[in-house]
């Protein structure tokens, strides 16, 4: 009887756990599910960000700010001095 | 006493095993009912319950795949997708109509009225917003589980962005929300850079939310493109081409740079732009006079003339054939040089060395340059131009194929030919694919230079290079000259067939074709204007887009001047 009775309670303690590991992990889950949506937006941003700095550093803004702004012009390639690297 | 056995009353109403019998009947009905109930749903009603019960714990995902991007060569983004979303409205589930439409305004930045109006023109659902940007996905996402956010749905899309605007749209092509390429490089590569979206099974919380677990986790194997194409590279001929376009309006203009010694394309630009349709690879048109590049080379080098002798101009007027005769209007010369001959642009010189050579002998120099052949660059809707056997040539396609007339080429057929003489006689593989990023991290490396043939003797090469060199200096294309630098091209201003037949006196291609520094080229330069409004020539308008893309490309790939006399100031 007794015997019986512990198998009792160590099949209820298992079920018990089963139980409270599926919980947690239903959990865990959904906090990931959650955690990866503010990570994808956080990327989405991110890129977009990126891409605001390939905008601004493209050669059309890069040339209009250098000669609107700046008042630079274009060098003529024979006024560039190539010097040869040091050995 | 009792006797077993007996009944006391009726035995119909006192008989118990009977009414046990009765009562089990009853007590087993329900049982047996819910029984009978069960083998019917398992059988008959089975697809239904599993259904909803599938809804109840399951939410179908789709897989969030973004496209891969495309690259040029230095690791610049050309084109790369992000994820935005739209939103729905469903009217019915909405509870306060003015706090919504007061909320949306404030977070979308949209007039209410705007917003009143879709709404009142939709029966109950209809999108409010596309390519919702993270910012204000944050803020519609914060609301959706309270009662203000009853009624929205967000639902994820993509969107293709190109950081450079319009730069080099003609090569990239276009794709679409499904990730679909539809045109250009996006539908040639896009098994590499697409994948398959499937949908995936994923446990369902209370409220929606999905439960994540191991078999959600995304397998990438989308791949990147890198072009041979330099973005600043890009960026001047495409500038080029756009001043070009605002001087002499033509109905069409392209402009191509390669590396003649590797066959790298390095810029391709088209006017006007359309995704996925550069004109570089699938314009067709008879080249006119930078043709003569090639009748001249293949003579040479078939030693049909050599480059000391010199060509009898016919008193200006050459009787081809009965009734056919070439002009020349631009010299008063009896006889010219063949550096002359290029100079001048004579079609007479150019058209008497054509016959002088052979049509058998010509059409197999003209099919060793790669013309009448597509190029195997596999850009969709190339070109092969047209290139008739010689065996149908008289003496007139002949003469008229030695300037350009009579056969039908595409520009990058062109421009690799000339590359061809620019690197000592060997055609080299046009490409315009650099690599390709596999999603393993793996580098598939597809710019090898493949030399595809010797066409001419490099003898024939340097001559006839020296010969281009005195058309910039001399002839013709006197507007490509570049300070400092040693040039050498050919002009082409080709009347253009009309629907009748014949040629359109008012209707011309213009072009120019050369390569810079002569000493070492390192750009081989076409431009291609199709038609001008303005009535111009290849040396006038074309000559000059040449300089102002060679000029900053020199600068930019850092090239040493190769005239030695020339004066700083």
């Amino acid at each position: 009887m007794t015997k019986r009775l512990i198998l009792l309670f160590v099949l209820c303690l298992w079920a018990f756990m089963v139980t409270a590991l599926h919980i947690a992990i239903s959990r865990s889950g959904r906090a990931i599910t959650r955690l990866q949506q503010e990570v994808s937006v956080k990327e989405a941003r991110n890129q977009y960000l990126r891409l605001e700095i390939a905008r601004l550093s493209s050669p059309d803004t890069v040339t209009q700010f250098a000669t609107q702004k700046l008042g630079m012009i274009p060098a003529k390639p024979y006024e560039v001095i190539l010097l040869d690297k040091p050995k | 006493m009792i006797r077993r056995g007996t009944t006391f009353s009726s035995p119909n109403v006192f008989n118990i095993k009977r009414r046990m019998k009765i009562a089990l009947l009853f007590v087993m009905l329900a049982p047996l009912t819910i029984i009978g109930r069960l083998f019917y749903m398992q059988t008959f009603l089975h697809q239904e319950f599993t259904s909803k019960t599938e809804k109840a714990i399951y939410n179908a995902i789709n897989e969030d795949r973004l496209r891969g991007k495309i690259f040029d060569v230095n690791g610049r983004s050309l084109a790369e997708s992000v994820r935005t979303h739209s939103l729905g409205i469903n009217k019915r589930y909405i509870k306060d109509k003015t706090k919504t439409v007061d909320f949306l305004s404030d977070v979308l930045k949209m007039p209410p009225a705007e917003i009143l109006s879709k709404w009142d023109k939709s029966r109950n659902f209809f999108f409010l917003a596309k390519k919702i940007k993270p910012d204000k996905y944050i803020q519609l996402a914060s609301v959706m589980r309270s009662p203000l956010g009853q009624g929205m749905e967000l639902s994820p899309e993509y969107e293709r962005i190109h950081p450079y605007g319009q730069s080099a749209l003609d090569i990239i092509g276009a794709s679409n929300s499904k990730n679909l390429g539809l045109s250009g490089i996006e539908q040639m590569f896009n098994k590499e850079l697409s994948q398959d979206i499937s949908k995936k099974r994923a446990k369902r919380a209370r409220g929606g939310d999905v439960i994540y677990d191991r078999s959600l986790k995304e397998k990438v194997s989308v791949s990147n493109i890198y072009l041979t194409i330099d973005e600043i590279a890009q960026y001047y001929v495409e500038k080029a081409l756009q001043k070009a376009v605002e001087n002499v309006a033509p109905e069409r203009a392209i402009a191509v740079v390669q590396e003649p010694a590797s066959g790298k394309i390095l810029a391709a630009a088209s006017y006007p732009v359309k995704d996925g349709q550069s004109q570089a690879f699938q314009f067709t048109y008879e080249p006119g006079s930078t043709f003569k590049t090639i009748a001249i080379a293949s003579a040479l080098d078939s030693g049909s003339v050599r480059i000391t002798d010199s060509i009898d101009m016919s008193g200006r007027n050459w009787e081809v054939a009965k009734g056919v005769i070439v002009r020349d209007k631009q010299h008063n010369k009896e006889y010219l040089s063949i550096p002359e001959i290029m100079q001048l642009s004579s079609n007479i010189g150019a058209g008497k060395i054509a016959v002088e050579t052979g049509a058998k002998k010509l059409f197999s120099y003209i099919k060793a340059f790669g013309f009448g052949t597509k190029t195997d660059i596999n850009f969709n809707g190339e070109s092969k131009g047209n290139v008739p056997p010689y065996n149908t040539w008289t003496k007139v396609d002949t003469a008229a194929h030695g300037y350009g007339y009579g056969i039908a080429i595409t520009p990058i057929q062109l421009i690799t030919a000339y590359s061809a003489i620019a690197n000592d006689g060997v055609l080299m593989q046009p490409h315009l694919i650099d690599r390709i990023e596999h999603a393993n991290g793996k580098i598939e490396k597809l710019s090898k230079p493949i030399k595809i043939r010797q066409v001419i003797k490099k003898e024939t090469a340097q001559a006839m290079k020296k010969v281009l060199q005195s058309v910039v200096e001399h002839g013709s294309g006197k507007r490509a000259q570049i300070k400092g630098y040693n040039v050498a091209g050919k002009t082409g201003t080709a009347e253009k067939l009309t629907k009748e037949g014949g040629y359109a006196k008012r209707n011309h291609v213009v072009s120019f074709c050369g390569m810079v520094p002569v000493s070492n080229p390192q750009f081989t330069i076409l431009i291609i204007l199709d038609n001008p409004a303005k009535y111009t020539f290849g040396g006038t308008a074309a000559a000059p887009v040449f300089k102002d893309i060679a000029e900053p490309l020199l600068t930019l790939k850092g090239i040493a001047p190769d005239q030695v006399d020339f004066d700083f100031n």
